[in-house]
C-alpha cells in the first residue's frame, strides 16, 4: 500500500528522506501511469471530446470509484461504532460482554484510520490525475495547432491555464472528493438510520445541521470576490517592488529609496486593510460553522422532548453522534460550490484551447503532385495581402524570390518587413493572393498545400526579431536538443560569433541562460538564434533583423557566416553597410516594395532609396 | 537553477525553528498588547462545546422532572441556569461567538502586526550593499519581500493562532473526560505529548517536501513554456519529440513528489489514527468499568463518548495545524536574513576612519580622489585602482575613455556604492567617508544613460521626495520642453516615453532640486537631432553654475565644456581643455566614440 515502510520509525524515516534532495520515482496506481503514455503515444483521438467531467471521470473512473467505496466503507464503519458504543451504553451489559464490545470497537477504529490513511493518499493523487489530464491535452493541442492560427491565446494565457487554472479544478475536484461525497455518503448510510431512531425530531435535526448552508454562501462568495481586488493589490505591490530590486543604484543616486519605502508601506497598509475585510468575514463564516454541530443537538432535544419521544437515552445519543458526524463536513460544502464556480471558469477556457482550429484545419489537402525529394527553388507571390485587424501591413505584393540568391529587405519601422518574413515561413496566412512554390522538377504549387507547407518546411531555418529562448543551457537553447554533439554546437557558436562571449563563462556551452534568457544581453539573445539557425544546416534562412545589436566588425563577420552556411537568405536589416555583400535588395515601404535590385547598382544611384538611406545613416552616425 | 529553498541540513535544525518562532512571535506587537484577553478568550472558545456536551448531558437527565437547574458558584457570583433548550441554545450561541473572538483577535491582530516585518525588511533593504542586489536575482528578492512576508502575514499568524486554538481545544476536551474519571483525562496529555513528538519528526519532512514541490513544478513549468513560447521553433526544426521528451521527465519528476508528499501526508495521518484510536479504546475501557462499579453514570458516559467522537478530528486539526510551524519558520527566517543584513559601510572597512566635525555643513569645493582603488564586489578584480583626480568645483568636465575605463566608476564610487579597497575621496578637503551616507548622497543629481522613469505619474516622478507647488513643477517642465501634464501616466520603466524625453526629465528634475554636482551618462545610441540640442543647451543655461561631469560617448558633445579627461584602466591617463584634448582624442578614437 505505502511505498514508505509502513512500521519504519519516524526517525528512520526522517534521516532516509532528508539525506535526499530528490524523491525517488513514485508509483501511482497503473492506470495514471498507463494513461499518461497511451496520450503521449497516440495523441489524435484523445483529445477532449467535449466534456470535460465526463471525460475526466471516465478516465479516471476505477481510481474515483476506489475512492468512493472507500468514503462509503468509512461511512458504514462510523455507523458500526456508533451501534457498538450506543450498546456498550447499554444498562443491560454484562461486563463481559461490555468488553467484546470494545473490543470490536477498538478493531472497528482501527479499521477505520487505515481506511482514511489509504483514502487520504488516493485523495492526494487527484491533483496529479487532474494535471496529467490536462497538462497531456493541453500539449498535444499547441502542438496542433502551430502557429497559422491567429494568437487567441497569447503566451500569459495559455501560462496561466497551465499553472494556475489546473489547481483550480484539482481544488474543486479535490473538495469534492474530500467533503462533498463523504456528505452524501454520510446522509445515505446514516441518515435513514437518524430517521428510524428518532423520526420526525431527527429529520428537523438533520435539516437543521444543513441550515448554516446559506449563511455561509453568502459569506464565501464575498471573500472570494474579495480575493480579486486583494490579488490587483499584490501585483501592483510586486511592481513597485520589482522596480526598486532592479533599479536600486538609479534609487540611490536620486536618494529616493525613502520615499519608495513609504510608498511600500502605503500600499502594504492598504493590502492588509483590504485582507483583515477579506479574512474578518472569513473567520466569522468559519467560527460559525465549525461551532454549528452544536446546533443539530438542540432541536432534537426539543422535539422529542415536546414531542414525548420515547426513545432511549441511547439512542438519542447514538443519533447525535451520527448527526455530529454528517455536520463535519457541510462546513465545507460552500467552500466546495464557490470553487466549482472557479473551476467551471477555468474549463470554460480549456474548451475554448481544444475547440480551437488545428493548423490542419487552416491548410489545404496534399496537392497531388510529385513532390518526393523535390526541393523548392522558388516562391512566388501573386497579389499577397495581409492585414492585422484591418491595418494593411503589405498590399497586393507581386515578388519572386529566388532561394538560391542572397536578398536583404531594407525599410522603415512599420513597413512590413517582419510581416514578409512571417509569410514566407507560413506563420501567418495571407489574407488576399496566393503564395507559390516552384520546385526543382518544375512542380508549381500553393504554400498552404498540406505536403508543399511540410517540404518548405523542410528547408527554412528561420530567425524571427524576437528572439526566444529556453531556460535552460546555452548548447541546449542552440540545438533544441539534450542529445546534440557538442562540436556542432561549438561551430555554430563560432559561425555565429558568439565563440568570445561564452570564453568568460564558467560552465561555457553548459551555462545556464536563465528564464527567457535573463543572463544574457540582447545581442548574445539574438546571436544565440542565429546560431540556432545555423546549427540547424537549412539551405535557405529567413532572418529578420539579425544585425541590429552587434558592433561593426561582428556585422561583417556575422554577414559572411551566413554568405558561407546557407544556399540562400532573405534577411532584413536595419544597418546597411554589410547589406553591398548580398545579390539583390528590396526596399519596403508602406507595405509595397519600391525597388529592387543590386544593391552595389542601388547605392550607385544618387537617387535611389537606398543610397537616401544610406546617406541617412552617415549622417546620424557622424553626429 | 537556483535551489532557494531549505536544504535537508537546515531543515533539520529543529531548535533554530523554535528560536525562529519565538522571534517571530517577538514581532506580533499589537497580538503581545491584547495576549491576556486573547488567550482567555481562546480557553473560553474551547471550553464551551464540553460544557455545552455536559449541560446537554444533565438537561436529558432532568428530561422528566421539571425546574432542574444548574448552579455555578463563579468568584461568590451565583449563575443559575436552567436545564431547558433555550440554555442550550444560548450556550451553543456563546460557543461560536467565542470561537469567532478567539480567532478574530489573534489572527488579525497577528496579521496586523507584521507589518513591522516588512517595514524592517525594507528598512534594511534601502541599508544594504548595492553589490547584493547583483548577486540576488530580482525574482528571489522579490520573493523574500513580499513572498515571504505574505506567507507569515497569512499563513504564518494562522500556523500559530491555530495551534493555540487546537491546543487549547483538545485540553478542554480532556477536562470533560476528567468528568468521568481523572486518569482517563490526565492521560491525554501523554497523547499530545506522543502528537508533538511524531510531529517534530513529520513536519520537517512535510516542508521539506512541499518545498521540493514546488522547485519541481518550477521546473515542470519551465519547460511547458518552452512549447507554449517555442513551439514554432521545435516543429521548424523537427525537435517536437525532444520537446515533449523534456517536458515529460520535468513533469514526472514534479509528479513523483507530489505522490510522495500524499504517501507521506497519508503516513502520518494513520499513525496519528492509531494513537487517538487507542487512547479512544482506554477511555471507553474507563468508562465501562465505572458503568460497572456505578461510579460513572450512563449520561455521563454517553456525555464522554460524544466527545470521543470527536477527538480524531481535533488531534488531526492539532497535528495539521502544528505541521505549518515548520513553514512558518522558515519563511520566518528568510524575513529575518534580510532584516539582519549587515549595513552597505561593511564594504569600506579600508576606508579612512573619520568623522566629519560638521557633518551636516553641505560639501562645496574641489572634487579630489586622492590614491583611490575600488571594485564591484570585494573579491572581483579592482576598476580603479590609486587613482587621482581633481574636479574642479564649477566646471563643466568630460570624461572619456573605453568601455571598462572606470568612467561610470568613477560616479558609482563617489556615491559609495562600490566596494572600497584604499585612499581617499575629498569634497572640499572633507573626506566622503566621514559622512553620512544619504547627506552625502542629497549633493549629486545625476541624468542616467537610459534615464529609468518609475511606474505612476509625470509628478511623481519630477517631484520625487521634494514638496514643490505644482507651478514650480510645471515651469520647470516648460524649461526643458517637455509638453506633457503633470498627472500624465507613466508605465513601468517610462517605455511610453523616448530616451530624450526621459532625460529631459531628469534635466527638469535637476533644475528643481538645485543639486551642486551634476552627472550625466550620455546615451550610446543619437538622440533625435532637437532633443539633443536642447539637452546641450540646458547644460550649458540652467546648469552654468553648478559642476557638470559627463560621462560621454560622443566628442562633438564635448566642445563646450571646460575641461576634458581621459581615463583608461582605472587610471588619469591625461586631461586638458577642449581645444586640446579633441583633435588627440579624435585621432585615437576616430570620429565616434564607440559606445559602451
Amino acid at each position: 500500500m505505502f511505498d514508505l515502510k509502513l512500521f519504519s520509525s519516524p526517525r528512520a524515516l526522517k534521516r532516509d528522506f532528508l539525506q535526499s534532495t530528490d524523491v525517488a520515482p513514485q508509483s501511482m496506481g497503473p492506470e495514471l501511469r498507463s494513461d499518461f503514455e497511451r496520450i503521449r503515444v497516440q495523441n489524435a483521438d484523445l483529445l477532449i471530446s467535449g466534456n470535460f467531467w465526463w471525460d475526466f471521470m471516465r478516465t479516471y473512473a476505477r481510481h474515483l470509484t476506489l475512492i468512493v467505496s472507500l468514503r462509503g466503507v468509512g461511512s458504514i464503519l462510523i455507523l458500526a461504532s456508533v451501534l457498538a458504543s450506543q450498546r456498550i451504553l447499554d444498562e443491560t451489559n454484562t461486563l463481559t460482554a461490555s468488553l467484546w464490545l470494545l473490543f470490536f470497537y477498538g478493531l472497528i477504529q482501527l479499521v477505520h484510520r487505515v481506511t482514511n490513511a489509504y483514502v487520504a493518499m488516493l485523495q492526494n493523487q487527484i491533483l496529479v490525475c487532474v494535471r496529467t489530464f490536462v497538462t497531456v491535452r493541453m500539449n498535444w493541442k499547441l502542438l496542433r495547432m502551430g502557429s497559422l492560427s491567429s494568437a487567441e491565446f497569447s503566451t500569459g494565457n495559455l501560462k496561466t491555464l497551465i499553472s494556475s487554472d489546473i489547481y483550480r479544478i484539482a481544488e474543486f475536484l479535490g473538495s469534492l472528493f474530500r467533503n462533498g461525497i463523504p456528505c452524501l455518503l454520510g446522509l445515505i448510510f446514516l441518515g435513514p438510520v437518524i430517521w428510524f431512531y428518532m423520526g420526525i425530531p431527527g429529520i428537523v435535526a438533520v435539516a437543521t445541521a444543513f441550515a448554516a448552508l446559506p449563511l455561509a454562501l453568502i459569506f464565501g462568495r464575498y471573500v472570494f470576490h474579495k480575493e480579486e481586488i486583494i490579488k490587483r493589490q499584490e501585483d501592483s505591490l510586486a511592481t513597485i517592488v520589482g522596480e526598486w530590486v532592479t533599479h536600486v543604484r538609479l534609487l540611490r543616486y536620486l536618494g529616493w529609496e525613502k520615499l519608495l519605502a513609504s510608498k511600500v508601506a502605503g500600499h502594504i497598509r492598504k493590502l492588509v486593510i483590504e485582507v483583515t475585510k477579506q479574512h474578518g468575514v472569513n473567520l466569522v463564516n468559519f467560527g460559525i460553522s465549525v461551532s454549528w454541530w452544536l446546533m443539530p443537538i438542540i432541536p432534537l432535544i426539543y422535539t422529542a422532548d415536546v414531542m414525548e419521544d420515547t426513545s432511549d437515552l441511547s439512542t438519542l445519543f447514538a443519533s447525535i453522534w451520527m448527526l455530529n458526524h454528517i455536520t463535519l463536513y457541510i462546513r465545507w460544502l460552500p467552500g466546495l460550490f464557490i470553487s466549482y464556480g472557479a473551476a467551471a471558469a477555468c474549463i470554460l477556457r480549456l474548451n475554448r484551447l481544444f475547440s480551437h482550429s488545428d493548423i490542419e484545419d487552416e491548410l489545404l489537402p496534399p496537392c497531388n503532385q510529385a513532390l518526393q525529394g523535390a526541393m523548392p527553388t522558388k516562391l512566388h507571390f501573386n497579389h499577397v495581402s495581409f492585414a492585422y485587424e484591418e491595418k494593411e501591413a503589405l498590399t497586393d505584393l507581386d515578388l519572386t524570390l529566388d532561394l538560391s540568391r542572397y536578398t536583404s529587405l531594407i525599410g522603415t519601422v512599420g513597413s512590413g518587413k517582419s510581416t514578409l518574413l512571417k509569410l514566407i515561413c507560413a506563420e501567418v496566412q495571407p489574407t488576399a493572393g496566393k503564395i507559390l512554390v516552384e520546385f526543382d522538377n518544375g512542380v508549381i504549387a500553393d504554400l498552404r498545400h498540406h505536403d508543399v507547407y511540410a517540404a518548405v518546411r523542410r528547408v527554412f531555418g528561420y530567425m524571427p526579431q524576437e528572439a526566444y529562448l529556453s531556460n535552460a543551457t546555452l548548447a541546449v537553447n542552440i540545438s533544441l536538443d539534450e542529445h546534440h554533439s557538442d562540436q556542432e554546437v561549438m561551430q555554430a557558436i563560432h559561425l555565429a560569433e558568439l565563440a568570445a562571449d561564452i570564453t568568460h563563462w564558467d560552465s561555457g556551452i553548459r551555462e545556464e541562460v536563465g528564464e527567457t534568457g535573463v543572463n544574457l544581453s540582447g545581442g548574445q539573445k539574438q546571436r544565440v538564434n542565429l546560431a540556432r539557425a545555423l546549427y540547424s544546416g537549412r539551405p535557405y534562412l529567413v532572418l529578420d533583423d539579425p544585425l541590429s545589436a552587434v558592433d561593426t566588425n561582428t556585422e561583417s563577420a556575422l554577414m559572411q557566416s551566413m554568405l558561407n552556411q546557407c544556399g540562400g537568405f532573405l534577411l532584413s536589416s536595419h544597418r546597411l553597410t554589410e547589406l553591398k555583400k548580398t545579390d539583390r535588395l528590396l526596399v519596403l515601404h508602406d507595405g509595397k516594395v519600391i525597388e529592387d535590385g543590386s544593391p552595389t547598382t542601388l547605392a550607385e544611384d544618387p537617387f535611389s532609396e537606398f543610397s537616401k538611406h544610406l546617406r541617412a545613416a552617415e549622417v546620424s552616425h557622424a553626429a | 537553477m537556483q535551489h532557494n529553498f531549505v536544504t535537508a541540513e537546515e531543515v533539520s535544525q529543529k531548535q533554530n525553528n523554535v528560536m525562529t518562532l519565538i522571534r517571530f512571535i517577538g514581532t506580533l506587537t499589537l497580538l503581545k498588547k491584547i495576549i491576556v484577553p486573547t488567550s482567555i478568550v481562546i480557553l473560553c472558545a474551547a471550553a464551551t462545546p464540553s460544557y455545552f456536551l455536559w449541560f446537554l448531558g444533565k438537561t436529558v437527565d432532568c428530561a422528566l422532572q421539571s425546574g432542574c437547574q444548574v448552579t455555578h458558584d463563579l468568584l461568590g457570583w451565583q449563575v443559575i441556569l436552567p436545564l431547558t433548550t433555550s440554555s442550550l441554545l444560548a450556550i451553543a450561541v456563546v460557543a461560536m461567538f467565542c470561537r469567532v473572538a478567539a480567532w478574530t483577535m489573534f489572527e488579525l491582530s497577528g496579521q496586523w502586526s507584521t507589518q513591522e516585518i516588512q517595514a524592517q525588511m525594507m528598512k534594511s533593504i534601502c541599508k544594504v550593499r548595492t553589490s547584493f542586489f547583483d548577486e540576488n536575482p530580482s525574482g528571489r528578492l522579490i520573493n523574500r519581500l513580499l513572498g515571504d512576508y505574505g506567507m507569515l502575514r497569512l499563513d504564518g499568524v494562522m500556523s500559530i493562532g491555530d495551534t493555540a486554538n487546537s491546543f487549547a481545544d483538545v485540553i478542554c476536551v480532556g477536562l470533560l473526560i476528567m468528568i468521568a474519571h481523572p486518569i482517563a483525562g490526565l492521560l491525554i496529555l501523554p497523547v499530545i505529548l506522543l502528537y508533538v513528538g511524531l510531529q517534530t519528526q513529520l513536519a520537517p519532512m512535510m516542508s521539506h517536501a512541499r518545498e521540493l514541490r514546488a522547485v519541481k513544478i518550477g521546473e515542470a513549468l519551465h519547460r511547458e513554456t518552452d512549447l507554449i513560447e517555442g513551439r514554432t521553433m521545435f516543429t521548424l526544426y523537427n525537435k517536437v519529440d525532444n520537446l515533449l521528451e523534456r517536458i515529460y521527465k520535468a513533469f514526472n519528476n514534479s509528479l513523483n513528489i507530489q505522490l510522495f508528499y500524499a504517501k507521506l501526508m497519508s503516513w502520518g495521518m494513520l499513525w496519528m489514527g492509531v494513537i487517538s484510536a487507542i487512547y479512544a479504546v482506554v477511555v471507553y475501557a474507563f468508562l465501562i468499568v465505572g458503568m460497572h462499579n456505578q461510579t460513572v453514570s450512563v449520561t455521563v458516559a454517553a456525555v464522554v463518548i460524544t466527545a470521543v467522537f470527536n477527538l480524531n478530528n481535533l488531534f488531526f486539526g492539532l497535528s495539521w495545524d502544528m505541521s505549518f510551524l515548520g513553514e512558518t519558520a522558515s519563511h520566518a527566517r528568510r524575513a529575518f536574513y534580510i532584516i539582519d543584513l549587515p549595513d552597505e559601510t561593511e564594504q569600506e572597512s579600508h576606508a579612512p576612519q573619520i568623522v566629519d566635525d560638521a557633518p551636516m555643513k553641505p560639501l562645496k569645493g574641489n572634487i579630489r580622489f586622492e590614491n583611490y582603488s575600488m571594485s564591484y564586489r570585494e573579491h572581483l578584480p579592482r576598476i580603479l585602482t590609486d587613482l587621482n583626480l581633481e574636479i574642479p568645483m564649477g566646471l563643466h568636465v568630460g570624461i572619456v575613455g573605453r568601455t571598462g575605463a572606470g568612467k561610470t566608476s568613477l560616479m558609482q564610487a563617489l556615491f559609495r556604492l562600490v566596494y572600497h579597497h584604499g585612499g581617499d575621496i575629498k569634497v572640499g578637503g572633507r573626506s566622503i567617508f566621514g559622512l553620512d551616507v544619504s547627506f552625502l548622497r542629497s549633493h549629486f543629481g545625476v541624468v542616467p544613460q537610459d534615464p529609468y522613469l518609475f511606474a505612476g505619474t509625470i509628478r511623481f516622478n519630477l517631484a520625487g521626495t521634494m514638496d514643490l507647488p505644482d507651478d514650480h513643477l510645471r515651469s520647470a517642465l516648460d524649461r526643458v520642453g517637455l509638453k506633457v501634464g503633470l498627472d500624465a501616466t507613466v508605465l513601468e520603466g517610462g517605455k511610453d516615453y523616448s530616451v530624450g524625453e526621459r532625460q529631459l526629465l531628469c534635466l527638469a528634475r535637476l533644475i528643481l532640486n538645485r543639486k551642486s554636482y551634476i552627472f550625466m551618462d550620455e546615451p550610446t545610441s543619437s538622440l533625435d537631432r532637437r532633443t539633443d540640442e536642447k539637452i546641450q543647451q540646458l547644460l550649458q543655461t540652467e546648469m552654468s553654475d553648478r559642476t557638470v561631469i559627463t560621462i560621454a560617448h560622443r566628442l562633438e558633445s564635448l566642445f563646450h565644456y571646460d575641461l576634458i579627461m581621459e581615463l583608461s584602466e582605472g587610471k588619469l591617463v591625461r586631461q586638458g581643455p577642449p581645444g586640446e584634448m579633441i583633435p588627440l582624442l579624435q585621432s585615437v578614437y576616430g570620429n565616434i566614440e564607440e559606445s559602451a
